[in-house]
């Protein structure tokens, strides 16, 4: 092979690295990406749930139960079936024993973030 | 041909990699060029000086601050080209503002920000300024500044709940020992502690504070928009730049940091996270590993505390809550671990490493009353232990003798000393802080292996002189300072302290006694012991900060005056 066609090859290779790159990148993007909504609850359920609701639950033994996979359950620990309306409720009044309400420490735009991010995890 | 190819994926790869890279000499002092600069004054027009301003990309985990001067000017560095957004990161007492900033290469961009009284003041307030402004009785400010601040700095400011709401929380946190930390977690008493909620008057107390808080921060705002706040920083104070690096796994809560003498890499241990990691300050690239299991020790495993090097520059630190020493070779990326040879449950909450002798000092903690102190050479297996010697926080000068802050506690009684351990005779000898009850908290040695440390309880920093055997001390200069994380920037030997609840750090000159406050570039980030930077000079010195927040994720904060 002549310098030139080296070159070109070469040339060819470093396009195949750079946009695997790029690719790659993407995905990332991608998995990661959130609504504004879902993003702006993420943010909340790290300041105001995480402590007791650990996201990463596989490894520890929360203080609270595990809110992964919420929307994909039947129904609440409260008993009632899940969805928006009763989650928020939760949230809202503190139903349980540790609980508290978040009813003053929260608006009701803030507690439809919070469940749009619980429906990602 | 092998060779051209490899040229060419090099140089792509170089070009990628520098797309996303600062050039670290565009941000050393003095900026010889800027990217952005501006005012910030009042919305009435005053000159606004000491407010800190961040300008960061929304995805980088790079945040540049810099701080309004005498003319209300601040001005940043060359940053690279993109879109920013431009922040008041701190001006306590003010509503903070943002804009969108596109900086664009050659040219030096402008926002200016007028700020207005804050719409909620506790957003815009430290704990100190909080604290002093509340309703109630000295006692009942007393029963939240000790039972909540103490661990959770300005955390209560920014919930509010209902009586029972707080009785609730306030019934969790009193009734948890911290015994141990399991993956990011507080956890619940331990099989061998006495549950604080059996504890005679538990639920008096719980029903005191939660009474309190519901009126302090309960469902009607009280009103404290005519709050005193502490004066910002100003003058020298200004005179400063903060990098603030986000960690990059979640949650991270970053407890000690050290500069290791010949890289210059920044290490650190994280509290509650079984990681260590590292930031090369030139290339900005972050590492991070797990670390192992200690042996026969699987039931508690996370985080470690202090974080020190060998000759052949091996980092040494300690199974915080499992006991046990670990060590890693940064060149081979190994780790290696050993426990007790009793495999007594020692949770060891401080520790230092003898590079001279090749031994651990250790700390035990106070939470079950055994309060030793000790040292284990793990390669002879061989450790001797001190009964009674209380360290909140431990320093092993650079021949090898130990120093421990010594307070009272559950099992050792009322103490303020700083003890000293020879390195050679093992003699103990105990040392008063000239101000009784004043709560040594963390330390360090400067060049002459004269000893600093915080004295929290009273506001002042202390200094034992081996030489003289006498401790000397400095008064800090802010209501409530509580300081505590120590650090000795040995290339100059200024004394760094952090300060607690006002979210500040003070800088002392050991040869004129001049004191200087710095904010820090975030309220409620409870840093620790500051580590000092092998470039540092007295031109232009740097600090390096851990954090562990209560909001947001832990960050390694590079603090650069001149």
């Amino acid at each position: 092979m002549n310098c030139w066609g080296r070159l070109v090859r070469s040339l060819g290779l470093c396009a195949v690295v750079f946009l695997l790159g790029l690719s790659l990148t993407a995905q990332a993007q991608s998995r990661a990406s959130l609504s504004e909504r879902a993003e702006k609850g993420k943010e909340i359920f790290q300041d105001y749930c995480y402590l007791c609701h650990d996201r990463a639950s596989e490894r520890v033994k929360p203080l609270g139960p595990s809110l992964n996979g919420l929307f994909k359950r039947q129904t609440l620990i409260v008993g009632k079936p899940v969805n928006e309306a009763n989650v928020a409720e939760v949230i809202k009044t503190g139903p349980t024993p540790g609980m508290p309400a978040f009813r003053h420490a929260l608006s009701d735009q803030e507690i439809g973030d919070v469940i749009e991010f619980l429906k990602t995890k | 041909m092998k060779r051209t190819r490899v040229l060419l994926v090099v140089l792509c790869s170089i070009l990628t990699i520098r797309g996303h890279a600062q050039a670290p000499s565009d941000l050393m002092y003095p900026f010889q060029e800027s990217s952005l600069g501006g005012f910030v004054k009042s919305e009435r027009g005053a000159v606004l000086e000491g407010v800190v301003v961040r300008a960061k990309q929304p995805a980088s985990y790079i945040a540049y601050n810099v701080v309004s001067d005498a003319q209300g000017k601040y001005r940043f560095p060359v940053l690279k080209p993109g879109q920013y957004v431009v922040e008041i990161a701190r001006a306590d007492g003010l509503e903070s503002d943002k804009q969108n900033v596109a900086i664009r290469a050659g040219q030096e961009m402008r926002a200016d920000f007028a700020l207005r009284p804050p719409k909620v003041m506790e957003e815009q307030m430290t704990s100190v300024d909080w604290l002093l402004n509340i309703p109630g009785t000295p006692e009942q400010v007393d029963l939240v500044n000790d039972n909540c601040i103490h661990c959770h700095t300005g955390m209560p400011l920014k919930f509010r709940f209902d009586k029972e709401s707080w009785a609730k929380i306030i019934r969790l946190m009193l009734g948890t020992r911290i015994h141990s930390a399991q993956w990011g977690m507080a956890s619940r008493s331990a099989a061998d502690a006495k549950p604080n909620r059996e504890l005679p008057g538990f639920e008096e107390k719980v029903q005191a504070i939660a009474e309190y808080m519901s009126q302090v921060r309960g469902p009607n705002p009280i009103d404290l928009s005519k709050a005193k706040i502490l004066p910002r920083p100003t003058g020298k104070s200004t005179r400063v730049m903060y990098t603030e690096y986000t960690i990059p796994y979640p949650n991270a809560e970053l407890h000690d940091i050290a500069v290791e003498p010949k890289s210059g890499m920044v290490w650190w241990t994280d509290w509650r996270n079984p990681s260590i990691g590292r930031l090369d300050p030139v290339t900005e690239e972050f590492k991070f590993w797990e670390t192992p299991v200690p042996p026969g020790k699987e039931e508690v495993h996370p985080g470690a505390q202090e974080v020190d090097f060998d000759a052949e520059g091996n980092l040494w630190t300690s199974y915080s809550w499992t006991g046990g020493v670990m060590m890693f070779n940064p060149k081979t990326e190994k780790f290696f671990s050993w426990m007790f040879p009793d495999q007594n449950p020692r949770r060891l909450m401080n520790s230092t490493f003898d590079p001279k002798r090749n031994r651990m000092w250790f700390g035990t903690d106070d939470y079950y009353g055994k309060d030793e102190g000790g040292v284990y050479d793990v390669k002879t297996g061989e450790y001797k232990v001190f009964p009674k010697f209380p360290a909140y926080g431990e320093v092993t000068d650079s021949e090898g003798n130990h120093y421990g802050m010594l307070r009272g506690s559950r099992g050792s009684g009322p103490m303020s000393h700083i003890g000293r351990i020879d390195a050679e005779t093992m003699e103990r000898v105990d040392y008063p802080t000239p101000t009784p009850n004043a709560f040594p908290r963390r330390g360090d040695h400067d060049s002459k292996d004269r000893i600093w440390f915080a004295e929290y309880n009273v506001d002042q920093i202390g200094m034992f002189d081996p030489k003289s055997r006498k401790i000397t001390e400095w008064k800090i200069p802010v209501p409530m300072a509580t300081p505590y994380g120590t650090g000795v920037d040995r290339k100059t030997d200024m004394v760094w302290v952090q300060l607690y609840r006002p979210d500040r750090i003070v800088r002392l000159n050991p040869g004129t006694s001049e004191l200087t406050q710095y904010y820090l570039p975030e309220r409620h980030i409870m840093a620790r012991s500051p580590r000092g930077d092998i470039r540092s000079r007295m031109d232009h010195q740097i600090v390096w900060l851990g954090t562990l927040p209560r909001y947001g994720n832990g960050k390694l904060i590079k603090i650069e005056t001149w």
